[in-house]
């Protein structure tokens, strides 16, 4: 057997069953011609769709950019109530501030009393109040429900509970706790001119802007 | 399909950084092994053709991976032997076979390999016989004997022990041998 095994290649290919010729050769050269091509190809469409999905993505995040600014200028989200917490309590305090100025000429000890205590003794730091309930009611009227905690030497008071008007600022009632939790003292404001104050909700005076309130803070310190 | 690598080097010099240089040198230095080994195991001209090719834009794409340390012959005919296992193992290949045989039996036709035989008769026949062997046998006598390569070579190129490729090269050279010995006997009764 092994001579008959020997030369085995000379004995094969001496039938021609199969052969690599000059042909096949060149087949090979096509092949690796069209696949260089294809490859350049893909490489080319994907170039340019990736160019043309950048652009997109850059015209995209324009348009949304320019939609959102002008959300923003035509003030569309502009509803406090629904903006940050943060947002909703400074302006909570800036109404309590200038709630006085819906007297309406009448008297105003109470209020303002009440207003000094709560704004700038109580809420002056932001950090230690907060928003419980921005759909509480008091007395019949819509309020907010902030609790806060209050620390200064000698002074029983340690938390504080207030419910306010949401449109004018009015702080409608207020109670005060000691470290034991019990109601030491509260504030109210519930006047009949009061009531009218809030459902009128008309300021009487111009005493409403920043400078009004950065005095008023001034003297309350 | 897996390119080998833990192959024996040679003492083969290319310049392998020119791809298309190289390609050249090894389609005219294995062309010849690269579409037999295919047709061995394939035993369909057309096929083996395609598969040749097919493995020389292979070796074009990946020369970058042969590293050197393996012989460049034994690279070759190992992406050669892959693929073609490849193809035997593929779901449509055998759907193909399968197909074919049936037509075969209802035209009550032997199946024979996709050949023209052109050499000596006796050539043609040890030819005819050695395809007639099973893969696994047919291999490593077309390996040894063909490429004359070592049993070493051949069971680092194919995976397996050199004790199997001894044990199998002499059951193919007995299988071989019966079936002379068979057509002795039938020839003495005709």
């Amino acid at each position: 057997m092994e001579e008959r095994l020997k030369d085995l290649r000379k004995r094969m290919t001496d039938t021609k069953a199969v052969q690599f010729t000059g042909v096949h050769k060149e087949m090979v050269r096509r092949k690796l011609n069209q696949t260089e091509y294809e490859d350049q190809g893909s490489r080319k469409i994907f170039s340019l769709s990736f160019s043309a999905l950048l652009s997109y993505a850059v015209c995209f995040l324009l348009l949304i950019g320019a939609g959102y600014f002008s959300i923003e200028q035509a003030g569309i989200f502009n509803d406090k109530t629904t903006g940050s917490n943060e947002a909703y309590q400074e302006e909570l305090y800036y109404k309590i501030s200038t709630s006085p100025d819906y007297l309406d000429g009448k008297p105003g000890e109470i209020l303002d009393s009440h207003v000094k205590q709560l704004a700038a003794v109580f809420m002056q730091d932001l950090k230690n109040w907060k928003i419980i309930d921005r759909n509480a009611r008091y007395a019949g009227f819509k309020a907010v429900l902030i609790k806060g905690s209050y620390e200064y030497p000698g002074d029983p008071v340690t938390e504080f509970a207030s419910w306010i008007h949401p449109a004018t600022g009015i702080p409608i009632h207020t109670e005060l706790y000691n470290k034991d939790g019990d109601m030491i003292n509260e504030l109210n404001t519930e006047s009949d001119w009061i009531k009218e104050a809030i459902r009128s909700g008309k300021k009487t005076s111009k005493k409403d802007d920043l400078s009004t309130l950065e005095h008023r803070l001034a003297y309350n310190r | 399909m897996e390119v080998p690598a833990n192959i024996p080097p040679n003492n083969e010099e290319i310049d392998l950084s020119d791809k298309d240089s190289a390609l050249e040198h090894i389609m005219n230095e294995y062309g010849e092994s690269v579409v037999w080994l295919a047709f061995n195991y394939l035993k369909d001209k057309n096929k083996a053709e395609d598969v040749a090719q097919d493995v020389f834009v292979t070796c074009y794409t990946k020369l970058d991976t042969y590293k050197g340390d393996a012989s460049l012959k034994s690279w070759i005919l190992r992406i050669t032997a892959n693929k073609c296992k490849d193809i035997l193992k593929s779901w449509s290949y055998k759907n193909i076979t399968f197909a074919q045989n049936i037509l075969d039996t209802f035209k009550r036709k032997e199946p024979t390999p996709e050949m023209e035989l052109m050499g000596s008769e006796e050539n043609n026949e040890l030819a005819k016989n050695l395809l007639a062997l099973p893969v696994k046998y047919r291999e490593v006598l077309f390996l040894h004997y063909f490429e004359e390569l070592k049993i070493h070579e051949i069971s680092v190129l194919l995976k397996v022990k050199e004790n199997s490729v001894k044990t199998r090269l002499r059951r193919a050279r007995m299988l071989l041998k019966e079936m002379y010995e068979g057509s002795e006997e039938d020839g003495r009764k005709a």
